[in-house]
């Protein structure tokens, strides 16, 4: 949505930034654009914001906010845009603030354990960098290669060793944050930097992680350093019923390990799904219908002991362990795992699809009654659109340091994005709506950890968050953004502006 | 679908000023038409995945840390040129920022995880060919490459040297023209760093080991074809392919990694009766090692790295022979980071990127050297003459780091190159602290000057 | 190939060409890419060195299933 912005907006980025450092070309536009969350590619002229700029320091991160205040021009922050919700997609044109440049290590403190960092340095990166030390920063998605900390921040993110080491919440210690209005404000525990627990003021930093870059621009950030795994257990069992597998993870997520880092649980269709194509499955007899995958990570002789009572747990839920080379690597492999899109099968030909990955946020309780519903939905739009592919479900351990509770609990859907037109898309959302519906319906979240801001699921938000936090969402917003320029559009925000309703 | 509109302002931002738009309107968009015949699939297929697992690897995006300069950007913006929604003209100047390394196509998850089991994988290399090839055909061209092109094809040599001269590095070897192993020399090392083709040469003779010279070397083509003047190359390329027949060469033995890629991955894509054998030198020098036709008995007591230059790593498997020189030389603390960890690594000398982006190379070459500060050793040794000279150049302006080439340390070892004045060299280097600019082995006329064993 | 009676076949849509398993070609709609065996045995080989430095990244050592 072209032409928010004005000339002397243009003018003063320059001023700012420097002539190199701000993009008008078409292509430093469109290829921002978008996210890996499947996108309206028949709309892509439509969806291209009108400049970008790439900030260093918190100074000119400060210049641009303050000017995109006074001009009413959009802006939309954009770290590493490879979230799996819209946060980082422009919904208003305008300008991008794209702030991968802000990438300098300020400080390792070995003493304290911290290190302090401007934003937009990747996990994978920044531990390379920590390991001479000994130490390391724990935060592991799917994308630990490519995210990074300051999107990390903005999309609250899930770990998936969180039930070892905890969720991106549980790590950023204290933040540099810089508001709608240009105002530069410290949010942590109180106003020790390094402090991770405190009881003075207002607790502030939570209202920071997973904002989605709607009510400022993260410009450092102090973080939790833990010592290395000297040591690292992960076994895969196979199980001949999705029920036999649900029914064992309880024992694995109970076994009260403090070594044990996460437990994914594989449904049938995913199991069939990996059986297409992944080279490890494709030999496993037919039999094996359901998987739960555990890991832990510790000191040699806690990992040791746990890796003893974790294998009898396999046994004693009737488990078979799927092997050392198969753990091994899968394992491995989780650090690092995206969808690839020939995965895609439409009408049983292999065709490039686009990934949309699903995380609501679901009690134990409730595993089977979304794991129903959900395919049911899937398949049913499958069989009518052959634009969609259904790639089963992963359930994972979502508790910062234990087992139990509620679990991130995932269903691929494949999106052949090239056929898109106005009334697929419009499939697309509605598919979207009816699984996050169900979320709702199990009393659990739409998002675990991406966000909920796609089209199809955003429209819930007031529904999932109607008893008062919709409402103080609105409030804040209005408060911290008057201008309504950080991001507007975002979570149905632009309702804190309404009359009366604030 | 039309090209966006450019917002308002857009002239206050600079344009490249290396970029030149010549031709016309019709000849660019038929330049696009047939990239996106060949290339929009691709561009779909990494476009649908936007996971950009390509961008920590890369070393240019290192740099600028700007995503259009990625495998994904590349991929992103031929996807958007095939929708009509940015123009060749517009698009053309991003794709200099790329030096082939070829990190992104082995990193690139729907390559690494199942890239064999489609047998279907990214190839971000050829794109940013075809590209540039598409620019330079509709006549929107960088100034900087056209003139490089232009005097390689004048010079018949990168280096702007005699073409008379092309085998002055070995006037004192007494090596035959022809027969049927010819030593393809590179146009880097026939004219300044002669000392890896004198110490390659001196080697093989002592291994027992035929090989002849060309009749009238050319460059090898390459690098034309990586900035996209495509007829340059096949010009190069069909003399140096006859001068072999005529040779009766039956196999080529190269010593710089460019020059083999050309040979093994673009020469039989040319010719159709392609059908001579390309040895790279580290394998050859490794093999003969290891049968014990080359004895390496003379220590050298420094502590060094090894720099995985791309072309071999990453884009040919090759990283293994290179470490089994340097292993096989007694006396040698080698300090080794693995050609994994070396995904990400490039001195980045390759893709025309010195010539057209210096600043940017000279950034790519300052964070090569940085990541071997830590390690704490007094030399780097790699085996790309390329690499090395840009390295070199760059590490004079700051900590003077000596970089060699390991046919080079080979030949030392092995007593046909004398050792000490290099040793002495990055020992008073190490001694004085990294002050001073200590000429390092292969510096311009050094490798004429050093002595050779009787 | 079984194992105590389970049976184990290739799914359908996969074929095996001598112990390397590949989409059965038929199956497939993108433009035809021909990757040669030398870059199919290179891409097999860098998984398996990407996914041991992986390992190494996260931990020192990686524990067999039983006590050595």
């Amino acid at each position: 949505m072209s032409g928010t912005v004005p000339r002397e907006a243009v003018a003063e980025l320059v001023d700012v930034c420097g002539g190199e450092r701000v993009v008008v070309a078409p292509q430093g536009r469109l290829v921002r654009a978008m996210v890996p969350a499947p996108f309206p590619f028949h709309r892509w002229a439509d969806e291209a914001p009108d400049v970008v700029v790439l900030p260093e320091t918190t100074d000119e991160v400060v210049a641009v906010v303050k000017l995109a205040n006074r001009l009413r021009v959009p802006l939309t922050p954009r770290c590493g845009a490879t979230g799996l919700n819209d946060g980082a997609k422009p919904m208003r044109g305008g300008i991008v603030v794209d702030t991968k440049r802000m990438n300098q290590v300020r400080e390792i403190d070995t003493t304290d354990w911290t290190v302090t960092i401007q934003p937009s340095i990747n996990m994978l990166k920044l531990n390379e960098r920590l390991q001479p030390y000994g130490v390391w920063y724990p935060d592991d998605p799917a994308s630990y290669p490519v995210s990074i900390i300051g999107g990390r921040i903005g999309t609250g993110g899930w770990s998936l060793l969180g039930s070892r080491y905890g969720h991106v919440r549980d790590n950023v210690i204290s933040m540099e944050v810089v508001l709608p209005t240009g105002q530069v404000v410290e949010v942590g525990q109180g106003g020790g930097r390094k402090v991770r627990h405190s009881s003075t003021g207002f607790r502030f930093k939570d209202l920071f992680l997973g904002h989605q870059g709607t009510l400022g621009i993260v410009t450092e950030c102090t973080l939790e350093l833990y010592p290395r795994p000297e040591a690292e257990f992960p076994a895969f069992f196979g199980y001949e019923s999705f029920d036999d597998g649900y029914r064992a993870m309880q024992p694995f997520c109970r076994s009260n390990l403090a070594t044990l880092a996460g437990v994914i649980l594989f449904d049938e269709r995913k199991v069939a799904y990996l059986r297409r194509d992944d080279e490890a499955y494709i030999p496993e007899p037919a039999s094996l219908k359901s998987i739960v995958a555990v890991a832990a990570y510790g000191s040699e002789g806690e990992v040791a002991a746990a890796r003893d009572r974790l294998l009898r747990i396999g046994r004693e839920t009737g488990g078979r362990y799927l092997g050392e080379e198969l753990s091994e690597l899968d394992w491995a492999s989780r650090h690092d795992r995206y969808a690839t899109p020939l995965h895609g099968r439409s009408r049983d030909r292999a065709v490039h699809m686009s990934w949309h990955c699903e995380d609501a946020a679901i009690t134990y309780s409730q595993l089977p009654f979304v794991k129903e519903r959900w395919h049911e939905i899937a398949d049913r739009y499958v069989a009518e659109h052959e634009i969609f592919d259904n790639w089963g479900m992963f359930f994972y351990t979502n508790n910062a340091y234990k087992g139990w509770g509620d679990y991130l609990v995932e269903i691929d859907i494949g999106v052949w994005e090239q056929r898109f037109d106005e009334a697929s898309w419009q499939a697309w959302t509605r598919m979207k709506r009816e699984i996050a519906q169900v979320s709702i319906d199990a009393g659990g979240s739409i998002s675990a950890c991406h966000g909920a801001t796609r089209e199809g699921e955003v429209d819930l938000i007031p529904v999932e968050l109607k008893d008062g936090q919709f409402d103080l969402m609105l409030k804040l917003k209005r408060l911290l953004d008057p201008n309504n320029v950080m991001n507007p559009g975002k979570y149905l925000l632009d309702r804190a502006y309404d009359e009366g309703t604030v | 679908m039309t090209r966006i509109p450019d917002p308002e302002g857009s002239d206050l931002v600079p344009r490249d000023p290396d970029v030149v738009v010549g031709g016309d309107r019709a000849a660019a968009q038929a330049a696009v038409r047939e990239l996106a015949e060949g290339y929009e699939d691709r561009a779909w297929g990494c476009m649908t995945s936007r996971h950009k697992f390509c961008r920590e690897p890369c070393p240019v995006y290192q740099v600028t840390r700007n995503e259009q300069h990625t495998s994904y950007g590349f991929h992103a913006t031929v996807a958007a040129m095939s929708r009509g929604l940015v123009d060749l003209e517009d698009a053309y100047e991003e794709y200099a920022y790329c030096t082939q390394c070829g990190a992104c196509e082995l990193r690139c998850p729907n390559t690494l995880f199942t890239g064999d089991f489609y047998r279907n994988r990214t190839q971000l290399v050829q794109l940013v060919k075809a590209v540039r090839a598409a620019g330079v055909k509709a006549g929107v061209e960088r100034r900087s490459w056209k003139r490089w092109n232009e005097d390689t094809v004048a010079y018949r040599n990168e280096m702007q040297g005699d073409p008379a001269e092309v085998a002055a590095w070995a006037e004192d070897l007494d090596l035959p023209r022809g027969g049927d192993t010819i030593l393809f020399c590179d146009c880097m090392a026939a004219y300044r760093q002669t000392r890896v083709p004198r110490a390659v040469s001196l080697l093989l003779r002592e291994a027992g080991v035929g090989f002849g010279l060309m009749a009238d070397q050319w460059c090898c083509g390459g690098p034309a074809l990586e900035m996209g003047y495509v007829d340059v190359y096949e010009e190069f390329a069909r003399h140096n392919l006859a001068d072999w027949r005529k040779a009766g060469a039956k196999r080529i033995v190269t010593l710089d990694p460019h020059d083999y890629l050309t040979f093994v991955e673009e020469y039989p894509k040319l010719f159709d009766d392609f059908d001579l054998e390309v040895l790279h030198v580290t394998d050859l020098l490794a093999e003969l090692i290891e049968a014990g036709r080359l004895q390496l008995t003379h220590p050298l007591p420094v502590r060094l790295t090894y720099h995985d230059p791309c072309r071999l790593n990453k884009r040919r498997g090759i990283w293994e022979s290179p470490r089994g020189i340097l292993r096989a030389i007694p006396g040698l603390d080698f300090v080794d980071v693995d050609h994994v960890t070396q995904w990400a690594a490039c001195s980045g000398a390759g893709g025309g990127l010195p010539i057209s982006l210096p600043h940017v190379a000279e950034q790519v070459a300052r964070n090569r050297l940085d990541a071997v500060g830590p390690l704490g050793v007094d030399a780097l040794a790699s085996a790309c003459v390329w690499a090395e000279d840009h390295l070199e150049q760059v590490a004079r302006s700051d900590g003077a780091l000596p970089v060699v080439d390991v046919s080079v340390l080979a030949a030392m070892s092995a007593g046909l190159l004398d050792a000490e004045p290099w040793l002495e060299a990055v020992r008073g280097r190490t001694a004085a602290g990294r002050e001073g600019s200590v000429s390092t082995a292969g510096a311009p006329g050094a490798g004429r000057e050093q002595e050779e064993r009787q | 190939m079984t194992v105590d009676g389970d049976e184990r076949r290739l799914p359908p849509g996969v074929v095996e060409d001598d112990g390397h398993y590949e989409v059965d070609p038929a199956l497939m709609s993108v433009y035809p890419q021909f990757v040669t065996d030398f870059e199919v045995d290179r891409i097999a080989k860098g998984r398996l060195e990407y996914l041991y430095w992986m390992q190494r990244h996260f931990a020192d050592r990686v524990l067999p299933p039983h006590d050595e």
